[in-house]
Order: structure tokens, then C-alpha cells, then sequence
């Protein structure tokens, strides 16, 4: 034992020091990780992804986006501590992450929001071929129950099965990321939901009386929430429907344009959104900066807004 | 500094990293009670666990969490997480009832004598004879199902008799009866059974069919390799071989062999015969005589950690030079 002691106080072991100053990771994935750089998202390229606790490695086997949905992607985990007996792992070759163990799961592939995207790790092209080679296998994957299938797969005793399960676990919580609303006219959905702020009738003063008496909030939150500054829980949506006896249309506040949306879902305004509000989640960065952006914009005669400068002015302004 | 900050300033695991392991190590080794020594837990058994996790993961382990962990929170939930996955294995790989399902998983589906039952019969997945139970169902096994008391299954596995052979090692897996043995104690089981049987309920006839010749004979030890007898009586099986106490000898003098290269690092390799001689050292490694302590000091740490009380320890070392003298050519 030597003299070094760990954070509890307690000695550490000097051979296992020794042992961890040759498991040093290589040079090219420090620099991946500590890259600042965020480029657009593309097909064949490997991606850290987070929600919260949440953190998963993936390949991008496929990038969605069109004029009537937000941005999507389908999201390969891969894995380096995972031992697979069953076959059912394709392995794939990433310099950056040592090449060796290195795992793809198509079983567990789903489509996340690109907002779930936080940095770039990879983008070889032995990647590209590994994400075209699994697309068909990946694609067809994308349920949750998907998941049980690749588990059958699994030795149920052995740790991989345990593993593999967490990490469809986790797959799910991306994939059910909180996303800033989008007007409802933007939106392919726009049939199923109404505007609150059509919905709620009378003046301004009387729609947020409405939400202070049936969401039991302050009027600065209910402000808040008529401006869209504020999404509403799946819960408050349905009690507002019910109170205004809207049947089974999805009730949310005005939402913004598809557009701006999907511009704030870009992983490079990440970091800057959480610069501007350091103690706010990255939901309510981005929450706030829909609505800070769009106040702007409204001063605006522009027919079709450049959002991405207005995120970058908005930023610049300090949020 | 935190452990995140840690493994993102020096690449890699430090004190803080270390000790999380550590903790997260003695927390999740006492959630699986089959892993408890049978004195119960000292503390050189938690440090042996970690010791054998990292040596085995820690390269791994140590480019997911820096790749993946954006903070201590990810960074002590996945590596909770990889501890967990590693137990689970070692645990099946290293106590008696783990080993032996282990390897009649594998065993089974390789014997003509014994079938699964197919998707959309009663029991299906489960094991059962080729050609089927003798005669009509029993009162333990409606629709061809086992659902009696497995005891009597190893009951019934006992009244064969087969015996164990020489054993002279108490650290090494020996050969104790064939396979041919092995297929008999399992038909008799079935029989008894007159249905199709779980895994478990498998693993657990044939361990107590042992029991009464092994009884208090299965040590768990964490240095040593797996210990049971059982386990070795299907693994002989598996092979038809008589010989496999020395292959797997041979095989696990050859992976410690590498273990113990890929844990000395380049230095500790180049200084790995001629570690005796401080002069040496210090001319091979192109240092001074401080350096040359040093490193020496660090490569003597690791073969202490890795091989020190192990009683194949000169026949590792022999094995790595050979290594390190093929590489060189």
C-alpha cells in the first residue's frame, strides 16, 4: 500500500494506480472529448447522447428531418464493457474509442430527438459502413418491445442481459425527451391538438385566472405558460381539456415555429443555451430561449426568419 | 477533486476513481449472497474483487466513462453498472452452481439425448428427452411438465453413484467423471422427472447428485480459479478428455501471462528480466538510478498484485518472457 488515499479517506492500492496509469485512454479520444467543435449530425458518425442522469454512446444509422416534424434520429448504442455470447452485438471499429470491444446494438436502436445529441465523438468511415450495414436491422428495431427480442437473444443470467436492458432502459428516456411545442399548425399532429390560447376563453386577464384556478400556479407561472415559456405536463394538458370539455384533443399553449425549434434542437446551441442560463436545465434553456427568440422576431418584418442568427443574437445579448 | 474531474484531467483512473470502485465494489459484491465467503466478508476479499474487475475491465471501463460519463453522477451510475454486469459474470463463473449452469448451457444443446421443447407446447423452451418421457404423464408432470420437488431428482441422481476421480490440487479444476457419466446422471434425472425441466431445476438435481460425495468440498476463493468439483465433472464431459485439468492449467498460465504484460505497461515489459539488477534496469530503460527504482518498484507492485501468492507464479512469468521474447523476434 502506498501513502495515497482516495476521496473517504481511504488508501489505495499502489498497484492498482500502477495498473490505471496504463489503462490512460488514448490521446485521440481525449481530444474528441474535449473538442469544442459540434458539427451538424450525419449519418455513420458516433455520438454521445444525454437526458439528465442519462448518458449512452450510439451510432447515427439514420438523420430525419422535414417541414412538418421536428428532427429525429435513429440512435445505435454501442457499448465497450459488454461481453456478447449471444451474437446478437455487430462489432464495429472506432479508432477514437481503442477499436477493440467496441459493440453496436441494433436491437436497441431508436429514434431519438437530435436535441438528445450532446458531442461528436467519431466519424470514421469504417463507421459509415457499419451504420449502412445495420440500417435495414436498426429500422426495423425501433419499438420498445424490440428490446425483449434482442434480450431473448441474451443469456438472461449473464451480466450482458442486465447491461443491455439498462441501456434499453435509457433508450427510452431519450427517446422521450422533453421537446419545446411546436404551433399547432405546424405540425402533422395539428388535427389532435388546439391552442390554449384559443382554447381558454375571454381576455388575457381571464385565460390566466382559468390556469391559476386549474393548475393551482402563481400568475407568473401561468403567464408563463400561456407564453409558452413554460411547457405543460401531460397531466395539466388533460386537466385543462377536461375542464374546458375539449373531448380528446391534446391541449398546449401557442407553441412556436417548427422551425426555430428544430434550429434549438441543433447539439451545437448546447452548451451556449446552458452558458446563458448555467443554473437552468438544458429543457429550460431551450424552453426560454424559444421564447426570448421569439419576442425578437416579433419585432421583426422578415417574411422568413433566420433563426439560427436570432439564437445567436439572443445569446449574445446574454439570453 | 471529484472522480469526473479526475478521470477527465489525467485520462484515466486516480484515488478518487479508484475509491468510488472501491465502494461501489463492496456495495454491490454483498447484494449477491452467493459471492460471501463461507467465513463471510474481510476486507482483502472486496480489494481481491477489484483487484480482478480491473485488471479484467479497467481498460475498457476507463474509455467508456471517459467517452460517456458527462459528470459524477453518469460516471458512478455506468460504472455501478459495469460493476454489477462483472460480478454477475464472475459469480457465474466462479462459484459451484454458477459454473456448472454455465456450463450446461452449453453442454446440452450438444447432446443428442436431450431436446428443448418447441415454441407453443406446454413448457416450451424448456429441457426434456429426445425421445421423449416413458410412458404416460406423471403426477409431477401434468402436460410433460416437471413440477414436483426437485429434491427427489437428486434423489434419484444419487442412486447412480458416479464417483469422483484423483484429485490432488485444491486451486484447479480436475476431471471427475466422463461424459458418458455425465449423459447418465442426466437421463436418470429426466426420468425421474417423467416432464420437461427448467435449467435450474437441472443445475440443481445434478449438484445435489454430487452432494453427497462432495459435500463441504467447494471452497469459494477468489484468487483461485474456479473451484468446484461439479463444474469440472461437465466440463470433462464437455471435452470427452481426461487431460483437462492440465489444459486449462496451461491456458490460464497463458492469460495471466498477458494480463500481467498488459498491466506492466511498456517499461515494466522491457525491465521484466532483468528486474533483479537496479544497473540493468536503469541502462535498459535509458534512466538514472532513482527512475530505475522507481520503475522497478511500480512493475514489482504489479507482479505482486497480479501473481504474488498465485502457485503458477514462475510459470506465468516464464510464459510472459516467452511472450515478450516472440514479440522482440
Amino acid at each position: 500500500m502506498s501513502n495515497t488515499v482516495d476521496g473517504a479517506g481511504a488508501p489505495v492500492s499502489s498497484g492498482l494506480l500502477a495498473l490505471a496509469e496504463s489503462f490512460r485512454v488514448p490521446q485521440e479520444l481525449r481530444d474528441a472529448v474535449l473538442d469544442a467543435a459540434v458539427p451538424p449530425p450525419s449519418e455513420g458518425q458516433l455520438w454521445r447522447a444525454e437526458d439528465g442522469p442519462v448518458a449512452v454512446l450510439g451510432l447515427l444509422i439514420s438523420v430525419q428531418s422535414g417541414k412538418d416534424r421536428l428532427p429525429n434520429v435513429l440512435f445505435c448504442p454501442v457499448t465497450l464493457d459488454v461481453e456478447d455470447e449471444s451474437g446478437a452485438g455487430v462489432a464495429v471499429a472506432s479508432s477514437v474509442l481503442g477499436n477493440a470491444d467496441v459493440l453496436l446494438w441494433p436491437g436497441l436502436a431508436r429514434w431519438i430527438p437530435l436535441a438528445a445529441l450532446d458531442h461528436l465523438l467519431d466519424d470514421g468511415q469504417d463507421l459509415l459502413g457499419a451504420a449502412s450495414r445495420v440500417e435495414r436491422t436498426a429500422a426495423s428495431a425501433d419499438n420498445p418491445d424490440a428490446a425483449f427480442a434482442l434480450l431473448d437473444a441474451v443469456d438472461v443470467f449473464s451480466g450482458a442481459a442486465q447491461a443491455l436492458a439498462q441501456i434499453a432502459d435509457d433508450m427510452s428516456v431519450l427517446a422521450s425527451l422533453p421537446r419545446i411545442a411546436v404551433a399547432a399548425s405546424d405540425t402533422h399532429a395539428s388535427r389532435d391538438r388546439t391552442s390554449l390560447m384559443e382554447a381558454l376563453p375571454g381576455s388575457g386577464a381571464d385565460k390566466i385566472r382559468v390556469l391559476t384556478d386549474v393548475l393551482g400556479v402563481s400568475g407568473p407561472d401561468a403567464m408563463a405558460v400561456l407564453r409558452g415559456r413554460r411547457p405543460l405536463t401531460d397531466d395539466e394538458s388533460d386537466r385543462i381539456r377536461r375542464h374546458l370539455g375539449l373531448g380528446g384533443q391534446e391541449v398546449q399553449h401557442h407553441g412556436f415555429p417548427l422551425e426555430l425549434v428544430a434550429e434549438l434542437e441543433q447539439p451545437r446551441w448546447r452548451r451556449p443555451l446552458l452558458g446563458v442560463a448555467p443554473a437552468a436545465g438544458l429543457a429550460e434553456a431551450r424552453a426560454a430561449a424559444a421564447g426570448g427568440v421569439y419576442a425578437l422576431a416579433a419585432r421583426d418584418s422578415a417574411a422568413e426568419p433566420n433563426w439560427a442568427e436570432r439564437i445567436q443574437r439572443y445569446l449574445q445579448a446574454g439570453g | 477533486m471529484s472522480a469526473h474531474k479526475e478521470l477527465r484531467r489525467y485520462g484515466g483512473f486516480g484515488p478518487q476513481c479508484l475509491g468510488l470502485l472501491t465502494r461501489l465494489m463492496r456495495r454491490e459484491a454483498r447484494g449477491l449472497p452467493v459471492l460471501k465467503p463461507p467465513g463471510g466478508w474481510a476486507e482483502h476479499a472486496f480489494d481481491d474483487l477489484v483487484q480482478e474487475f480491473f485488471a479484467a475491465k479497467g481498460k475498457a471501463v476507463t474509455r467508456m466513462l471517459y467517452a460517456q460519463a458527462g459528470d459524477d453522477d453518469q460516471l458512478g451510475a455506468l460504472l455501478c453498472r459495469s460493476v454489477q454486469n462483472w460480478l454477475i459474470d464472475w459469480a457465474r463463473a466462479t462459484t459451484d452452481p454458477g459454473a456448472l449452469r454455465h456450463r450446461l448451457e452449453k453442454i446440452l444443446p450438444s447432446l443428442p439425448h436431450f431436446a428443448r421443447v418447441p415454441d407453443g407446447q406446454p413448457g416450451a423452451g424448456r429441457w426434456t428427452l429426445a425421445d421423449g418421457p416413458d410412458g404416460p404423464d406423471g403426477p409431477d408432470a401434468p402436460d410433460g411438465v416437471f413440477v414436483g420437488d426437485v429434491e427427489d431428482l437428486a434423489k434419484a441422481g444419487r442412486t447412480l453413484g458416479v464417483m469422483p476421480g484423483a484429485w490432488s490440487s485444491e486451486t484447479r479444476r480436475a476431471p471427475v467423471t466422463d461424459k458418458a457419466s455425465l449423459v447418465r446422471l442426466l437421463g436418470r434425472i429426466f426420468d425421474a422427472a417423467g416432464g420437461s425441466l427448467e435449467l435450474g431445476q437441472i443445475v440443481y438435481a445434478v449438484q445435489g447428485s454430487f452432494h453427497a460425495q462432495f459435500a463441504g468440498e467447494v471452497v469459494f476463493d477468489h484468487r483461485a480459479e474456479p473451484s468446484g468439483r461439479l463444474a469440472a465433472a461437465v466440463g470433462a464431459a464437455e471435452t470427452g478428455q481426461s487431460g483437462l485439468a492440465t489444459q486449462e492449467s496451461e491456458t490460464r498460465i497463458a492469460l495471466m501471462a498477458r494480463r500481467l504484460l498488459d498491466s506492466l505497461g511498456d517499461d515494466g515489459v522491457r525491465i521484466l528480466d532483468v528486474m533483479a539488477d537496479p544497473v540493468q534496469v536503469a541502462a535498459r530503460l535509458g534512466v538514472g538510478r532513482s527512475q530505475a527504482y522507481a520503475k522497478r518498484g511500480a512493475a514489482t507492485a504489479v507482479l505482486a498484485e497480479l501473481i504474488g501468492d498465485d502457485p503458477d507464479r514462475a510459470a506465468i512469468l516464464a510464459e510472459a518472457r516467452s511472450i515478450v521474447d516472440g514479440r522482440a523476434r
